[in-house]
């Protein structure tokens, strides 16, 4: 939420067309959208984000509310962009991996905290989904890095909040138990 | 097992309240709050969290295609609206070359008979008085409630409808005892006619010959207007409106004459009944 109170006045200045608008918007949100899109679709998340804020600039004179409704807005967006994909290639290329994701990348000799801060933050998001089934990747990608609260997940994706907190519950008691049989967590 | 494929051991190891389940996700936990065995998720879900490289790349190229879509999405609208006021424009445009070429053509005499007494009926009510063939109101540009005859004496010579070549004079018979008031009400309700040829005279006005032009026809006498008989006439009847001639060949016989009463409409309880 780095735009806070401007944002109105950079939204409003953004459906005019004014170039600086844009690109306040953009800074402050590709980067949260790449990652989740590189999180679920590493091969084609620069493709995906251009389709997204495409798909923005085109219906930015029809969007109404408030910086987080724009934020979970842009987020719909881009779920909408990954699940086209995903259709048209007729398969799911983020299947559950097995739980040696970490431990593979870490090694089992590292200390745990080490093992994890060695990783880049993209290759934290990537194996959160490989380890995660689809559903709990999203309710944890979305909230974590797109900022999103359960409620705004659950628009997203389509559920009920009620639906989102069993699913975040689960995948972190999913994300525990992980690392903690890998070695990773004592 | 449960249905999530957990065994009551790990729900036991792993226990996790929602709220904090929400708040870890948050990152609004403290370091000391997390719960054991959920540290190293915390770390995990915090580098999550963390900046991603090249999120900057091309940013220029993918502004200006978005600044492109927005500003493409606005003109859409704005060539509806051009499109919609054009198309305003044209059919004001065609209603009001209908209407010149109607009325020009009404006042022409030159539209079929039905036709002409469809636009004379219409363009009376906006005050433009044309031919009618099917008589009604007086078939003149000059406004249609011309001042009925003052009272005069107390009885009025009725001469036979004079015809002139483009419309007949009506002749009325006006009894003193009524006309008055059937005359105050014409000029009452039609000041503008207070200039016509009649206003003023105490009697039946004779309108001389030549003022019997095109522009005013005179109706004449139809229905249940005694008037329209030649000979003197004594009635008590209410001036009646007559109906307008359409005889060009009739003859320009000069006559006293009488322009008719305009009914009173009864559509209009607005307008104040003026009284004697």
């Amino acid at each position: 939420m780095a735009l806070g109170t401007a944002f109105d006045e950079v939204l409003a200045a953004a459906r005019a067309g004014a170039e600086w608008a844009v690109t306040a918007l953009y800074r402050d949100l590709n980067p949260p959208l790449l990652a989740y899109l590189r999180a679920v679709e590493p091969t084609d998340a620069e493709d995906l984000a251009s389709d997204v804020w495409l798909g923005i600039g085109r219906n930015l004179s029809a969007f109404e509310g408030d910086e987080a409704a724009f934020r979970g807005w842009a987020f719909t967006i881009a779920r909408r962009r990954v699940v086209d994909l995903r259709r048209r290639r007729g398969r799911r290329q983020t299947d559950p991996a097995p739980n040696e994701t970490f431990v593979a990348i870490a090694g089992s000799d590292d200390p745990e905290a080490a093992a994890l801060r060695a990783l880049g933050a993209d290759e934290v998001r990537r194996g959160i989904v490989e380890l995660l089934p689809p559903d709990q990747a999203d309710v944890v990608l979305l909230r974590v890095i797109g900022g999103l609260d359960v409620r705004q997940v659950a628009d997203v994706l389509g559920k009920r909040p009620g639906a989102v907190r069993v699913l975040q519950h689960r995948a972190l008691r999913r994300l525990a138990k992980a690392l903690a049989a890998r070695g990773v967590t004592k | 097992m449960t249905f999530s494929g957990d065994s009551y051991s790990d729900m036991e190891r792993f226990a996790l309240d929602p709220d904090t389940a929400d708040r870890l996700l948050s990152d609004a936990l403290e370091p000391e709050g997390v719960p054991h065995r959920y540290g190293e998720v915390a770390l995990l879900l915090r580098l999550a969290s963390g900046p991603t490289d090249g999120a900057r790349f091309g940013e220029e190229a993918a502004v200006a295609t978005v600044v492109g879509a927005i500003r493409s999405s606005h003109r859409p609208a704005a060539a509806r609206r051009t499109g919609t006021h054009a198309r305003l424009k044209v059919a004001t445009a065609g209603v009001v070359a209908a209407f010149t070429l109607t009325g020009g053509l009404a006042a022409a005499d030159a539209l079929p008979g039905p036709a002409q007494e469809v636009a004379a009926d219409a363009l009376a009510v906006v005050g433009v008085h044309v031919p009618n063939p099917a008589g009604g109101p007086p078939t003149s540009r000059e406004p249609a409630n011309v001042p009925g005859p003052r009272p005069g004496p107390s009885t009025l010579t009725t001469t036979p409808a004079p015809v002139t070549s483009s419309a007949t004079v009506p002749t009325l018979t006006q009894p003193s005892t009524v006309s008055a008031t059937s005359t105050s009400v014409s000029v009452a309700s039609q000041p503008a006619a207070s200039a016509g040829r009649t206003h003023g005279s105490t009697s039946p006005t004779t309108v001389p010959q030549s003022s019997q032009t095109q522009s005013s026809p005179a109706p004449k006498a139809t229905g249940s207007a005694p008037a329209a008989a030649p000979g003197p006439t004594s009635t008590s009847m209410p001036p009646t409106q007559a109906r307008p001639a359409r005889n060009p060949n009739a003859g320009t016989q000069a006559g006293p004459t009488q322009r008719p009463q305009r009914p009173q409409r009864p559509d209009r309880p607005d307008r104040p009944t003026p009284r004697q």
